[in-house]
């Protein structure tokens, strides 16, 4: 039914959505944790800049970020240091460029979810005995387990549908940075709407699929949290 | 849960395609060059990937690192900045191998081009600010009389062969093309069955007619490669075999069923 082409560009759809998720969670976890823990001017600041991505054209983000990871830049410079190459138009820069993109879609929900955890129960805990590692797996990790889900499906979600800012960052090159949704448009621009209909309708179903696995996956989480 | 796993097993077996190699080319050529990268193939066993977009933007990511060591653009002035942009530790060349001509193309209801400029609703266009077929599109119209009526009719696509979408999709009555993009009909046979039909609907729906190429600026189409200077690679030797062989005079005639006039530098 799909073409080698067309298969390799739904598998990197779901390597970006599943790496970049990951590597959102665990970077943002403990900066969502820091922030909801109490209002302050730094604080504001720094929610502000991280909620940026949702307000801002694709462009703006897309052009900055080309600009950084282009082989001339400063940055790249740094990563060659480190024996990095240049990460423009090759799949670490979609990853990169994602999870900056996805980066409110992470961190609201966790720090929601955070803040619903009361200081007077770490601290009752804490004056019980309980250390910090016993804190965090026995306490904080059970009561944030939703807002992760949660965080983790709106990322995954986005990073389906992103196009332009991976589109900059990417070129649309086939095999490695050619996502699903890069491949409908070069199907409509070839007037090859069959196919453009079929992959749409492929990503309208692999997108349904997974989010209602996950849903149900978080209700099973939640049932079992309240047994 | 096993239909998932199962899924992402099959994602990993049949994502692994062979190794290619990839070209840079505008979008003018979306039709033609595949056809002729599948006679490439069949003569020399080698596959070649294209990847389309306009002239102007992928002359922006190769200078901002994109991985092409062939570029196959519908204006020199890319191919001559990117020549100048040329570092220290690459060989670079540039040339001119073809002539493009525009194609008028109306909805049948108008009688002929001059009452479908002044009557249509919409005149769709590639973007003039990157890519040439829009530029000299845009050159065209200007220098029309109605030009003042024109004007607010322009749709601007993001590239060329997206001109083709609106037509075909009725959201404009006329449009400027590349030939390459209407090819001959000895040309379009060799296209894949759903363009085919595509463009027999676009030749039912309307006429199309070749603009005189005093009208316009020139659409000159030349390609830039790059290589590593000391010691080229595999896939850059590949390239440019692929190059030598694609400007061959044995390959003459399908440039001019692609609708190119010949070009010397």
């Amino acid at each position: 039914m799909l073409y080698p082409a067309e298969w390799q560009a739904l598998w990197l759809t779901v390597k970006l959505a599943l790496l970049s998720s990951f590597f959102l969670l665990l970077l943002t976890a403990p900066l969502a944790w820091w922030l909801s823990r109490g209002q302050s001017t730094g604080r504001n600041a720094i929610n502000a800049l991280l909620t940026l991505p949702l307000v801002l054209p694709p462009t703006v983000l897309g052009f900055y970020l080309v600009l950084l990871l282009s082989p001339d830049s400063w940055f790249s410079q740094l990563l060659r240091l480190a024996g990095i190459e240049a990460l423009a138009f090759r799949f670490e820069g979609l990853v990169l460029a994602s999870m900056l993109y996805s980066l409110p879609f992470v961190v609201q929900p966790l720090q929601q979810g955070f803040a619903q955890i009361a200081q007077e129960l770490l601290d009752q805990n804490r004056a019980l005995g309980a250390n910090s590692w016993q804190l965090m797996t026995q306490l904080i990790w059970p009561l944030s387990r939703p807002a992760l889900f949660s965080a983790f499906i709106l990322s995954f979600a986005h990073t389906l549908g992103e196009f332009g800012i991976v589109l900059m960052i990417g070129g649309n090159i086939p095999g490695q940075t050619q996502l699903l949704s890069m491949l409908i448009y070069d199907q409509v621009e070839s007037l090859n709407y069959a196919r453009a209909h079929l992959l749409s309708g492929l990503l309208l179903l692999f997108s349904f699929s997974v989010l209602f696995w996950l849903y149900q996956q978080q209700r099973g989480q939640q049932q079992r949290g309240h047994k | 849960m096993r239909g998932l796993k199962l899924f992402f097993a099959c994602l990993l077996v049949c994502c692994h395609a062979g190794a290619t190699q990839l070209i840079a080319a505008a979008s003018d050529l979306r039709l033609v060059l595949p056809v002729l990268l599948r006679q490439y193939q069949a003569e020399t066993g080698v596959s070649i990937q294209p990847v389309f977009a306009s002239s102007g933007k992928l002359s922006q990511q190769i200078q901002h690192g994109a991985p092409f060591s062939l570029f196959l653009a519908a204006d020199p002035l890319y191919t001559n900045t990117l020549l100048q942009h040329c570092s220290a530790g690459q060989q670079c060349q540039t040339g001119v191998y073809g002539r493009g001509q525009l194609l008028l193309w109306y909805h049948s209801r108008f009688q002929h081009a001059d009452q479908a400029l002044a009557q249509s609703q919409h005149i769709a266009i590639a973007d003039p600010n990157h890519a040439p077929y829009g530029k000299a599109a845009l050159a065209y119209l200007q220098q029309h009389q109605l030009w003042p009526q024109l004007q607010p009719k322009i749709r601007r696509t993001d590239n060329a062969a997206l001109v083709l979408h609106l037509l075909r999709t009725g959201q404009a009555e006329v449009g400027i093309v590349g030939h390459a993009l209407l090819p001959e009909s000895k040309l379009q046979q060799l296209l894949p069955q759903a363009q085919q039909q595509q463009l027999q609907l676009l030749q039912q729906l309307g006429r199309t007619e070749v603009v005189p190429a005093h009208l316009y600026p020139p659409i000159r189409h030349s390609w830039f490669y790059r290589a590593d200077q000391k010691q080229p690679d595999s896939s850059q030797l590949k390239i440019k075999a692929f190059l030598d062989w694609m400007l061959a005079p044995e390959q003459q005639q399908f440039w001019s069923d692609a609708g190119f006039k010949r070009e010397h530098n």
